[in-house]
């Protein structure tokens, strides 16, 4: 009896390191569940919507004074066109999708760890925590893409050209679907480094963030950066969702190169980059959780 | 413990004890400013985190405002203007979390309970973080100035120094106190106080003219260079280092530093009150100097 | 702001008609009511009473954290409204449970800050600084980031910082919360030392540990929801429960030629009864035992009544003292154990 408990224990404790694609076949039903009670959990907490005047903050002035202090630099070089503005309208909107998604696996890690303390229940059930921090990234950006709608309906107001009969929303749908995978995918990835920190782990989204936005050619085109940083721009999958975003709102391509290739490569790329990036996110994510637990460092915060 | 033991006049030596002199309290000041700088100064350094939040973070923010006037062809003496600005950015940084917003960390540590009751003071407490952080500061600010010039071959043109510096310096103080004024609003807030630092940071840049003239604002760059100390550091430094930009500048450099005069007098004042509203307030209702039991 | 003199007063501590009320969601609730409570100086004074009786709260106002609602309270002559600076120059204060500090300061140099603060000269704070390390015993850690270390030593380090001062007034509340045995007992050593260095020394402990409070206090009042149900010396307490001294005395069984009446006639004696009477003792091995509980007016008859045992040839086997504990205090004031005070002001 002693033995067979044992194997049971050891077969499942195998099992959980050793599905590299995740939950399978009867998992499913757990793992969506685990999601949509995550998602509900991030909308409770990440919307402010009981403080109006943070959501304020949050959803329309934080994203517009950004906005403004991009298109004042902007104004700096000369008269600003249309174009232009366009330009920096979209990638700071999407941009704000990709900081929210990004970051987000990782602070709903770092949050349960930490701030909430629940981490180790959530670990000790049957659920993985992959659902629970793939639910939290997703509401984030949802809610950062309602912020990211206001950007672009102001920028419209102050001279955004958009497209000739409207955005191309076939278009639109599949670069966002397959923008907010790979992000989603990056996120996941960015949480399993972070959890295996002790101190510091909170520094290293926003250090990402930062570095991805400045690569991806958000508020600039990518020749503006030097020949090996454009490299790395373009290996990000998120320089062409931007790129993909822009060509289906405002109906032109960037300058530079980036708006030279075609749009059915441009999906291409970004369609590969997704793959490769679902594919790898959740045996990294695994990993990471493993290695965490090794470590003693899933229950145990910043400040011990 | 007997009775008897205790001497008779213990109550007139205890008293007599109480008796500070005004040298002893401010040597007292003194010390207490030093002893709180301290951890700001040397502390801080110990966890390699610094690096991220007082370098790498500025130094991004920096590379892409750089970058994008370079898109825009911008006259180079715009980025030589963007990486001053990137150091100025440092300090506000600094005055919103650990300025305005350190008093809440003090308070939920248990660090508050332990300065009240101890003889020191809020005022000599906020003067010592003050100090330490622009002491702290001031060294990432150099070397963020440094590499960034060094980075994207940036050039300026001081002519006089010793004004820039009063400038520097002036705008800084201005700022502390402001973040003094402040902490009494995020001690209040709460958990909210979390957003209402979101709330500086951004916006503020904006309005503080950091990366774009705040003339470019209009009208409202007026009122920000009135109320934000921001404005009038960031528009005089870049007269004074980078005198090619003059003509974007708002208000001349003496009418700035006359205003950043009286902003630093009045945030001192004001932070004065915040203070002692501080202390008054969580006597009276409990809530604001302990953390919730 | 108008600074008094002393007050005639020659208490450590003098506190008048304090009450407290705080405003919460549900209405106004009263933390203190009417609060008399006097310390002479030198004495260890506890405060024993369930979690949200309000022995912080009063602890609070006395540290000058919190103000009353009403009434007035002193330390030392010193008004602690009025003259709030004064007061904070001669106390301290340890809470337990407290993580304050710097992180990434050494526990020399959180120690150090605290010196200043405390307005010592440098030289003499740091002597008082070493001192304080040597004493409490954690020169090993002097060195290591207050981040690194435990919550003993923490605590550890948390009453170095207060006698850094050399308080005349100290405030411990709570002290040896979390504390592991060993780690209590040390501080618990530590805090009588440092009365026992300078006379007039004065101490108010707050605790919810009956035992502690027993072993420590020189007088103790007992608290339940804000208000002061008895204030004594731990034996005075315990008087209220059981007015008598009482003995259990186990002779192997009691010799015909003397009886429990002849021992009730011994001076000094208020009652023999016999307790129980064992087959076998505890381990079931061995003779059989008969206790006598022997109700005294005073411990000294006790000599009497062995003597008239042993002279009828009885064998003496166990001797103890029976005393009730303060928990017993307690639930004969309020009616109900501590810990269900607790789960009830929980509710």
């Amino acid at each position: 009896m002693l033995t067979e408990s044992c194997l049971l224990v050891q077969i499942d404790l195998t099992s959980r390191t050793s599905r590299p694609f995740g939950p399978l076949r009867g998992d499913a039903a757990d793992a969506a569940r685990s999601l949509i009670a995550s998602a509900r959990l991030a909308w409770a907490i990440e919307g402010n919507w009981a403080e109006p005047f943070f959501l304020l903050v949050y959803l329309i002035i934080r994203p517009l004074a950004f906005l403004g202090l991009f298109i004042a630099v902007l104004s700096i070089g000369g008269a600003l066109n249309p174009a232009s503005i366009g330009f920096v309208v979209v990638g700071q909107a999407v941009f704000q999708i990709v900081g929210a998604a990004m970051q987000g696996p990782t602070h709903a890690l770092l949050d349960d760890r930490e701030r909430y303390r629940t981490i180790r229940y959530i670990f000790a059930t049957p659920s993985s925590l992959l659902p629970v921090s793939i639910g939290r990234a997703l509401v984030k950006a949802l809610i950062a893409g309602i912020s990211a709608v206001i950007v672009i309906g102001v920028g419209a107001l102050i001279g955004m050209p958009m497209r000739v009969g409207g955005p191309d929303l076939p278009l639109l749908l599949v670069v966002m679907t397959l923008g907010l995978t790979s992000i989603i995918g990056l996120g996941v990835a960015l949480g399993a480094v972070c959890v295996q920190l002790r101190n510091d782990a909170w520094s290293y989204p926003q250090a990402v963030a930062g570095s991805v936005f400045l690569l991806c050619g958000a508020i600039f085109p990518l020749d503006t950066l030097p020949e090996s940083l454009q490299f790395l721009g373009a290996a990000l999958p998120i320089t062409w969702w931007i790129e993909g975003v822009r060509r289906a709102l405002l109906g032109t391509a960037s300058p530079g190169l980036l708006g030279e290739l075609p749009t059915p490569l441009l999906l291409l790329v970004l369609a590969v980059g997704t793959v490769l990036i679902t594919l790898a996110a959740p045996r990294l994510f695994r990993i990471g959780i493993d290695r965490a637990r090794e470590k003693g460092y899933l229950d145990r915060s910043t400040a011990s | 413990m007997s009775a008897a033991s205790v001497p008779k006049d213990l109550h007139s030596r205890i008293y007599a004890e109480t008796e500070w002199s005004l040298s002893h309290r401010l040597r007292h000041a003194a010390q207490s400013v030093v002893g709180r700088a301290y951890p700001r100064i040397f502390g801080m350094s110990r966890e390699p985190s610094w690096l991220f939040f007082d370098l790498v973070f500025p130094t991004l923010g920096m590379c892409s405002f750089v970058f994008l006037l370079r898109s825009r062809g911008a006259d180079e003496a715009w980025i030589s203007a963007t990486i001053l600005a990137s150091a100025l950015l440092t300090f506000w940084t600094s005055v919103i979390w650990m300025m305005a917003g350190q008093f809440r960390w003090e308070r939920d540590s248990g660090n508050m309970t332990l300065y009240i009751t101890a003889p020191v003071g809020l005022g000599s407490i906020a003067l010592g973080m003050a100090v330490g952080g622009a002491v702290g500061m001031a060294f990432r600010a150099g070397i963020i100035i440094l590499g960034g010039s060094l980075l994207f071959g940036a050039q300026y043109e001081i002519r006089e120094p010793l004004l820039l510096a009063l400038t520097m310096m002036l705008g800084i103080a201005a700022m502390y106190a402001l973040g003094v004024c402040l902490a009494a609003v995020f001690l209040v807030s709460g958990r909210e106080a979390d957003h209402l630092g979101d709330l500086l940071n951004e916006p503020m840049q904006l309005l503080g003219g950091l990366f774009a003239p705040v003339r470019s604002l209009g009208i409202v760059g007026l009122f920000a260079i009135g109320i934000l100390p921001l404005a009038p550091a960031a528009d005089a430094m870049r007269q004074l280092a980078v005198p090619q930009l003059a003509a974007s500048a708002l208000l001349p450099v003496p009418a700035e530093l006359g205003i950043l005069a009286v902003m630093f007098v009045v945030f001192s004042l004001l932070s004065h009150a915040s203070l002692a509203f501080i202390e008054r307030r969580g006597r009276a209702d409990g809530k604001l100097l302990t953390r919730a039991d | 702001m108008a600074v008094s003199t002393p007050a005639a007063s020659t208490a450590a501590v003098e506190v008048s008609g304090v009450g407290r009320t705080f405003q919460a969601k549900g209405g106004p609730v009263t933390a203190l009511h009417n609060i008399d409570l006097r310390i002479e100086p030198g004495e260890l004074f506890g405060l024993l009473g369930p979690n949200g009786a309000g022995k912080s709260t009063l602890i609070k106002i006395l540290s000058t954290l919190l103000l009353p609602s009403s009434g007035s309270a002193s330390i030392f002559g010193l008004d602690v409204v009025r003259d709030t600076a004064r007061v904070r120059r001669i106390m301290n204060l340890v809470a337990g449970g407290d993580f304050s500090g710097y992180g990434l300061l050494t526990a020399r140099e959180q120690l150090a800050m605290f010196a200043q603060f405390y307005g010592m000269p440098f030289r003499e704070g740091m002597r008082r600084v070493d001192a304080q390390i040597e004493a409490f015993g954690i020169t090993d850690i002097r060195d290591r980031k207050i981040s690194a270390l435990s919550t003993g030593q923490r605590q550890k380090l948390n009453f170095a910082r207060s006698f850094l001062n050399e308080p005349w007034m100290l405030f411990l509340d709570e002290p040896t919360i979390g504390l592991d045995v060993s780690a209590a007992r040390d501080v618990r050593e530590r805090v009588r030392a440092f009365q026992a260095e300078q006379p007039g020394r004065t101490v108010l402990l707050t605790t919810h540990y009956m035992a502690e409070a027993d072993e420590m206090c020189d007088r103790i009042a007992i608290v339940d929801h804000g208000r002061i149900l008895a204030q004594g010396t731990p034996t005075e307490l315990k008087r209220m429960v059981q007015k008598e001294t009482l003995f259990i005395v186990g002779v192997d069984e009691l010799p015909s030629t003397v009886s429990l009446g002849t021992l009730r006639e011994l001076p000094g004696v208020i009652s023999v009864v016999v307790r129980d009477a064992d087959g076998a003792d505890g381990d079931g091995v061995g003779s059989p035992v008969t206790r006598l509980a022997i109700a005294l007016r005073e411990d000294a008859a006790l000599g009497g009544v062995i003597s008239a045992l042993a002279a009828a040839g009885a064998h003496l086997r166990e001797i103890s003292k029976s005393e009730p504990t303060l928990e017993e205090v307690f639930v004969q004031l309020v009616g109900r154990g501590i810990s269900e005070s607790e789960s009830e002001q929980a509710r």
